[in-house]
């Protein structure tokens, strides 16, 4: 009798993972095609730092060297010069993304909202040297769409 | 003259009919244990989903290098890959596709299918000695074993079908079975053990010990690359399709149309009936994990075998007092 009621149990529990295999052969599947279709990241997804531009399009940055000093990896270099105006701004600008480790600590330390972090995640390139991004870029990466969503306060 | 050309044809239009469905269930296993696991299988390769999967594969395994290792038999080594295919070749002499539309109606049928079953075996171990490695020879010799054991119920299975048919050829089973009904509400014990056993027979997860990638790497094809290999590879989607003919022969009606849908042809008919065996078979192989030796040998010295001897006697008492 024991034997009996042993087959019907276990022919009873292997029902059960048919039964859970059919429900999902017949579910949505959840991979995304990556590059035709992306992922809609979440608000404050942390890429890597940027340059934001004031009205003019020029740079906030006045050369403090704050988020040098901030920067755990020590991957920005900054030099700056007397504008015009008599005010400091930066001439040089220059991220080594190769170390940078996207801590957002360098944009917590800016006291001129000069930088803020970019949902920017596709980093891939040939040579090591294009990772070196310098001011023009961060400046034009700073205009972009995916710094809006973190705007300048917003500091997470 | 004349009779040898057709058979050479029928055998050409056979071996391509199986060579071209063996690619379309590595494909399709490929599809459903994606969709099972909540994933899209191969898209790239052709589209819409990938359809041109398997043929690219076919096609880099045949212009990959030909590896013989150094140590090994190399008389059993090449002719491994050869044996494979012929059973799952031959099973299709017998097999109707139609009415009139079968290579040789054997009147010895099911006989002649549950012998050369056992020539499975002979390719698995031709190339798991053959190829001078441990695991290979582990995998053949465990083989052995699950393939002598399931052999018995799966031909005990075959038995209550011939009973009730009176014949031993499968155009006559079809043909019994559109007298009275598909033998699926007759054997339904009979038709359970043949599922089991066919799945063992084929090698399949949950009974794929020979293959078992996770101890024996690869198992008896461990040492196979190339084309070689990619003849194992077909030849198992090949017998996997054979079974599924044969349990839609014995047990479906063959090409009989259900519910007088005549106006599909009966060899589409034949087809979709495979089919359905070829997706529960899938359905099994990613549903349950693989058994341990000692249980697969419990499974059908203790189970399969029982079963399936008592659905003989049911079958008798039942023939007797219903005839
Ligand atoms: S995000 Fe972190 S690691 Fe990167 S530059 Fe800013 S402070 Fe340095
Ligand atoms: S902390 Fe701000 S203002 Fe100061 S150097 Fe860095 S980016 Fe420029």
């Amino acid at each position: 009798m024991s034997y009996v009621r042993n087959v019907a149990n276990v022919v009873a529990t292997l029902l059960v993972g048919l039964r859970v295999t059919l429900r999902e052969w017949f579910s949505r599947s959840i991979t995304l095609q990556y590059p035709e279709q992306r992922w809609e990241l979440p608000r404050g997804y942390r890429g890597h730092p940027v340059l934001l531009s004031d009205e003019e399009g020029k740079t906030k940055c006045t050369a403090c060297g704050l988020c040098v000093r901030a920067c755990p990896t020590d991957v920005i270099t900054v030099k700056g010069a007397k504008g015009e105006d008599g005010k400091r701004v930066a001439t040089e600008w220059v991220l080594d993304m190769s170390r940078c480790i996207q801590c957002n600590l360098c944009v917590e330390a800016c006291k001129f909202d000069a930088l803020a972090m970019s949902d920017r995640y596709e980093l891939a390139c040939y040579r090591r040297e294009d990772l070196l991004y310098d001011m023009d870029t961060l400046l034009e990466l700073g205009r972009g769409d995916g710094v809006a969503a973190i705007t300048v306060g917003d500091k997470l | 003259m004349q009779a040898v050309l057709w058979s050479v044809l029928k055998l050409l239009i056979v071996l391509t009919f199986i060579l071209l469905n063996a690619m379309l269930l590595i494909w399709l296993e490929r599809k459903v244990s994606a969709w099972i696991q909540l994933r899209l299988g191969p898209m790239r390769v052709g589209r819409p989903q990938g359809w041109a999967q398997s043929i690219a594969d076919v096609l880099k395994l045949l212009f990959k290098e030909d590896i013989v290792p150094s140590r090994v038999d190399k008389v059993l080594f090449v002719l491994g890959p050869i044996i494979a295919f012929m059973p799952a070749l031959m099973v299709w002499a017998v097999i109707p596709f139609g009415p009139n539309f079968v290579s040789a109606d054997l009147n010895i049928g099911v006989l002649y299918i549950a012998a050369i079953g056992s020539i499975g075996l002979m390719s698995i171990f031709t190339g798991g000695w053959g190829s001078n490695n441990k695991w290979s020879l582990i995998s053949a010799m465990r083989s052995a074993a699950q393939l002598f054991s399931y052999e018995v119920p799966l031909v005990l299975a075959l038995i209550g079908v011939v009973m009730l048919a009176g014949s031993l050829s499968l155009t006559d089973i079809i043909r019994a079975q559109q007298e009275t009904a598909w033998y699926i509400l007759y054997q339904p014990l009979g038709f359970l053990v043949f599922l089991i056993a066919g799945i063992a027979e084929v090698n399949r997860t949950p009974f794929d010990l020979s293959e078992a990638e996770s101890e024996l790497v690869a198992g008896w094809h461990v040492e196979y690359s190339g084309l070689r290999w990619a003849m194992y590879f077909l030849a198992e989607y090949g017998n996997l399709l054979a079974l599924s003919a044969l349990a839609a022969t014995l047990f479906l009606g063959g090409w009989t149309a259900p519910f007088g849908l005549d106006f599909i042809p009966p060899f589409v008919w034949f087809l979709l009936k495979t089919y359905l065996f070829v997706f529960v078979a899938m359905w099994i192989r990613w549903t349950f994990p693989r058994v341990r030796i000692d249980q697969l040998m419990d499974l059908s010295w203790k189970f399969l075998i029982p079963v399936a001897l008592l659905n003989i006697a049911l079958t008798g008492i039942g023939i007797t007092i219903f005839s």
